[in-house]
This record gives C-alpha cells, sequence and structure tokens, in this order.
C-alpha cells in the first residue's frame, strides 16, 4: 500500500491543505487560495537570493489541457498573497470549473516534487492516486468534470526560482493515474474514525456513536457544511448559506485600516496572525509603534459563533434522519480559530433551552485533508484488488 | 474528550481533560481512573472544593528534602528538560517508514468489501 505516491488536496476557500505521501514519507503543506497574475515588469529582484524561500516566491506557468488560458504566468500562494493585484476566492465560486483551482493545485504538487528532488531542475512526478474535495453542494455534478480534468499529464515551470542559475526555471512534468473526489465534512469522518497510515478504525467509541447520529459541521472560509452520519455512512448533508470566515476576516482588514492606518496583506495574513494566538494580535504601522487589534477580531469571532450555532440548530432540526443525533462535531480552521467564542455561545443557546454540545476533535482543521488521504490509499487498494481479480480470472 | 464534573452547591465545576500539563514541570499527563473517580465522588458529596483545595495544598508546600543533593539535582535536571522541549519546539514533517510486514498487514486487515463501501459512501 505505502509503494505508490498519494497526493490529498483540500481545496479550501482560504486554504489548500496538502498532504503528501511518497513511499510510505508523509509531508504536509498549507497554501493561501490566492493567486495573481505575474508581471516581469514589477518583478522585484529579491535583495538576498538566499533569504528567499520557493513558497514565498512561487511564480508558475503551466501547460495543461486542464486550463484554458495556456500563457498566463501567475504568483500563487504565499507570493501571490503578497502582490497588489492578488484574487482572492468570491462567494459562491464553481471548483471545479475555475483555473485557479488547477493552477493552485498544480503549483502544489510542484512545489512538493522540488521540495523531495532538491537537486533536479527537470523532473518527473507521477501521482498514483490523487484524492481533492468538493463542497457538498458542488460534489455530485461536478466531481466527474474535476476528476477529468485532472487525470493526465501536465507540464509546470517554475520561474524565478531562488538558488538556481540562469533562467531560473524548474520543469515539473506531472503525471496523475487516477483521481477520487470526496465531499468536504465526510471526509472529515473518515479522518477522525481511521488511521491514515493502516485504514483501520481508531476510534470504536465514535463509531458507536455514529449508530444514533453524527452532525459534523464544517465551517470553512466561504461555505458551512454540514454533513450527517448514521451507521459510518454519510446520511444527509444540509449546505447553510454562503457563510465562513472570509467574510469576517474582510470586516476586521476594513476596520483595521481604517482605524489603525495598517493594511494587511491578505485574508491569510491576518488569519495566520490569529492562529498564532492572542499574544499576536497587534499590528505595527511605524516601526515601534504597536496596536492591538484584538478589539477588532473578538466581536467579529463573536458574531462568526452566533451565526455557526444558528446554522447547527437549523440543520439539526431540518433533517429527519440526523434529529436524534448523539454527537455534534466541529471541524474545519475558522471553528479552531472562534473555538472559545463558539463555546460562549453555546452556554447561551443552553440557558435558551436548546443546547449545542460540540465536540472540538484534535486537528479539527486538518481533518478533511486526513480523510482524503485515506480515501487515496483505499481507491489504490480497491484498483490492486481489481487488477489481481482480473490476473485470476485470466489464469482461470 | 473532556468531562464536566458541578458541585451546584457550592458553584464550582471542574473539566477533565483527557491529559493535563503538570505547571511545575511542565510535562503532560494523561488523568488517572482513581483522579476521575476522587472528582467523580466529590462532586456528588458536595465536597469538590476540598477536593481541590487539599490537592493544591499538597502540591504546593514545599516538601522536606529526603536525600540531600540528588533529589535537588533531579529537580533540576527536570526543569533543564522542560525547558529544552518548550524552547525549541517545532513542526517536524511526519515521516513515517514502514515494513513491509505492517503494509501487508494493513491490506489484511481490511475487508475488500468494507474498503468499497466506504469508497462508495464517501468518494467518487
Amino acid at each position: 500500500m505505502n509503494n505508490y505516491n498519494y497526493f490529498a488536496v483540500d481545496i479550501g476557500n482560504s486554504w489548500y491543505k496538502v498532504l503528501a505521501s511518497d513511499h510510505g514519507e508523509l509531508r504536509e503543506y498549507q497554501m493561501p487560495n490566492a493567486i495573481a497574475l505575474y508581471d516581469d515588469e514589477f518583478y522585484e529582484k529579491p535583495y538576498d537570493e538566499e533569504d528567499i524561500d520557493l513558497e514565498e516566491n512561487l511564480i508558475v506557468e503551466i501547460k495543461s489541457p486542464a486550463i484554458t488560458n495556456k500563457r498566463e504566468i501567475f504568483y500563487a500562494g504565499k507570493a501571490a498573497a503578497k502582490q497588489r493585484n492578488v484574487s482572492l476566492t468570491a462567494s459562491n465560486n464553481q471548483k471545479a470549473d475555475e483555473d485557479r483551482t488547477y493552477i493552485l493545485l498544480f503549483a502544489a504538487a510542484a512545489y512538493h516534487a522540488s521540495i523531495i528532488n532538491p537537486n533536479d531542475i527537470e523532473l518527473t512526478y507521477c501521482i498514483d492516486q490523487l484524492a481533492v474535495s468538493l463542497p457538498t453542494t458542488q460534489y455530485k455534478e461536478r466531481k466527474e468534470l474535476l476528476k477529468q480534468r485532472l487525470i493526465g499529464n501536465h507540464t509546470i515551470t517554475l520561474h524565478k526560482v531562488p538558488g538556481i542559475l540562469e533562467p531560473k526555471e524548474l520543469i515539473v512534468k506531472l503525471e496523475i493515474k487516477d483521481v477520487i473526489v470526496g465531499a468536504e465534512g465526510a471526509c472529515a469522518y473518515l479522518g477522525l474514525i481511521r488511521d491514515v497510515d493502516t485504514l483501520t478504525i481508531k476510534d470504536h467509541n465514535l463509531v458507536k456513536d455514529s449508530k444514533k447520529g453524527i452532525i459534523i459541521g464544517d465551517l470553512g472560509g466561504d461555505s458551512v457544511d454540514f454533513v450527517g452520519i448514521k451507521n459510518s455512512k454519510p446520511v444527509a448533508s444540509v449546505e447553510g448559506d454562503h457563510f465562513g470566515i472570509n467574510l469576517f476576516l474582510d470586516t476586521i482588514i476594513k476596520k483595521v485600516s481604517k482605524n489603525e492606518l495598517y493594511t494587511f496583506d491578505s485574508r491569510s495574513e491576518l488569519e495566520e496572525k490569529l492562529f498564532a494566538g492572542q499574544s499576536e494580535w497587534y499590528v505595527e504601522p511605524f516601526a515601534g509603534v504597536r496596536k492591538d487589534i484584538s478589539k477588532y477580531v473578538i466581536p467579529q469571532l463573536r458574531i462568526m459563533a452566533i451565526k455557526y450555532l444558528e446554522h447547527f440548530d437549523r440543520a439539526r432540526s431540518s433533517s429527519s434522519e440526523i434529529k436524534g443525533a448523539s454527537r455534534y462535531i466541529a471541524v474545519g480552521g475558522a471553528a479552531k480559530l472562534a473555538q472559545n467564542q463558539i463555546q460562549e455561545a453555546a452556554v447561551r443557546w443552553a440557558d435558551k433551552g436548546r443546547p449545542i454540545e460540540l465536540t472540538f476533535p484534535e486537528n479539527l482543521e486538518k481533518l478533511n485533508v486526513f480523510g482524503l488521504m485515506i480515501l487515496a490509499k483505499m481507491n489504490q487498494l480497491k484498483k490492486q484488488h481489481e487488477n489481481t481479480e482480473e490476473l485470476i480470472s485470466i489464469e482461470g | 474528550m473532556s468531562n464536566t464534573y458541578t458541585d451546584y452547591v457550592n458553584k464550582i465545576a471542574i473539566t477533565v481533560p483527557e491529559r493535563y500539563i503538570d505547571v511545575k514541570t511542565g510535562e503532560s499527563y494523561s488523568v488517572s481512573p482513581k483522579i476521575v473517580d476522587q472528582i467523580e465522588y466529590h462532586a456528588d458529596n458536595s465536597s469538590l472544593s476540598h477536593l481541590v483545595l487539599s490537592a493544591l495544598h499538597h502540591y504546593l508546600n514545599p516538601k522536606p528534602v529526603l536525600s540531600g543533593g540528588s533529589a535537588e539535582i533531579l529537580q533540576q535536571l527536570a526543569d533543564i528538560r522542560a525547558m529544552l522541549e518548550n524552547g525549541t519546539f517545532h513542526i517536524q514533517p511526519l515521516v513515517k517508514e514502514k515494513t513491509i510486514k505492517e503494509q501487508t498487514d494493513a491490506a489484511k486487515l481490511l475487508n475488500m468489501k468494507e474498503v468499497e463501501d466506504i469508497l462508495e459512501a464517501f468518494g467518487g
């Protein structure tokens, strides 16, 4: 099972979370969902190239049938988040249709390939099994399209790669052999109950609880997905309104920029600060001047927490199959960020007589991508099994 | 899973996590069933505050040094270790080499039918 290359990508609206397994060696990355058009005239040469990370200088050009505009060159991820013309996700975006999905996904794969082959400037990288996620609303109708566009051969050129001699280019020939698509939220359940290495069940209690029903509420950048699990199978999914942390991040950014004269480069810059903990919640508009931003952050997180619980309440009463659910589980990076505020708000719900007791599992922001990795490995197992069966039937 | 025990009479509640950090050394331990039993007993008995305060009393009052120097040295070593562990914390990439034996075990443990069911339910 570990003799193959697996690649799992949780296509989040604020972050791409990547898990790569090459012959059993597991690596984790994350990259902001940001792209920006590259303009040679405005490229600032780094003062000291040794200090530049490829990740912060990721300039990609992609030749692939999946992409309509093959001539454009883009900044991707962290590099894009620093640009003035950065493009972030719009709400209600259609992940399978947009070039940005493929640009970022291929850029992440090329970045990974270059990290594990540090000395090559032209390399081939083969992914035996790729697992990607789609929101529940887009899952049924779009998964085939996404699969078709991903499977096959793609060429990714990384430009201006630090530490490489002129012309400072690195070419990655990427082959994707097989793709499996999972639904956001539902994958988190797999990540919760199964071990990503052995694929066996690690949380028997949760499996037992799933007999009565479990509701998972995945709070992301632009969407909140609710998935009902019964007898270890997804039985219902409820899509709330378009709602996620990005709206609140944008408000915080606006308020900080207006009142403290500091403008964040991107949502991801703010989000990283928020994840680092309350001791980092300040900005420095001028050298030596520290401004506390928690007064803008906390009220926004509170509003988000209340809305998240409202969605949760609506979700649990809207589906008859999961009405009697025994456990409610919060997943997604935004849920982690606002955990305190959500728990505070939950006390008020309990006072109102409609208690929502949420569980916050360990690694709750990464459960979807763990689930995707499990799906990838299982899909490979199935494929191998089918191949051996074919061999046997031919022999017979 | 954390559990909350409440002594409603004296308005005291304590949430017991799966693991806790020893505030003196910084090391983390799992909560023993014995501790949980005691907390549960005293919560029911409305004497949770007495349990917590007696535990704190034992914990915070300096114990007489038992064997002179060696106990102090051991304590200092424990402190240095805690500092080292906290000071140079960084995320290691998860690198796990699996032996071939484990791989075949994993394949054996999983029933093909189960794998197909999961793929059908969760993926496509």
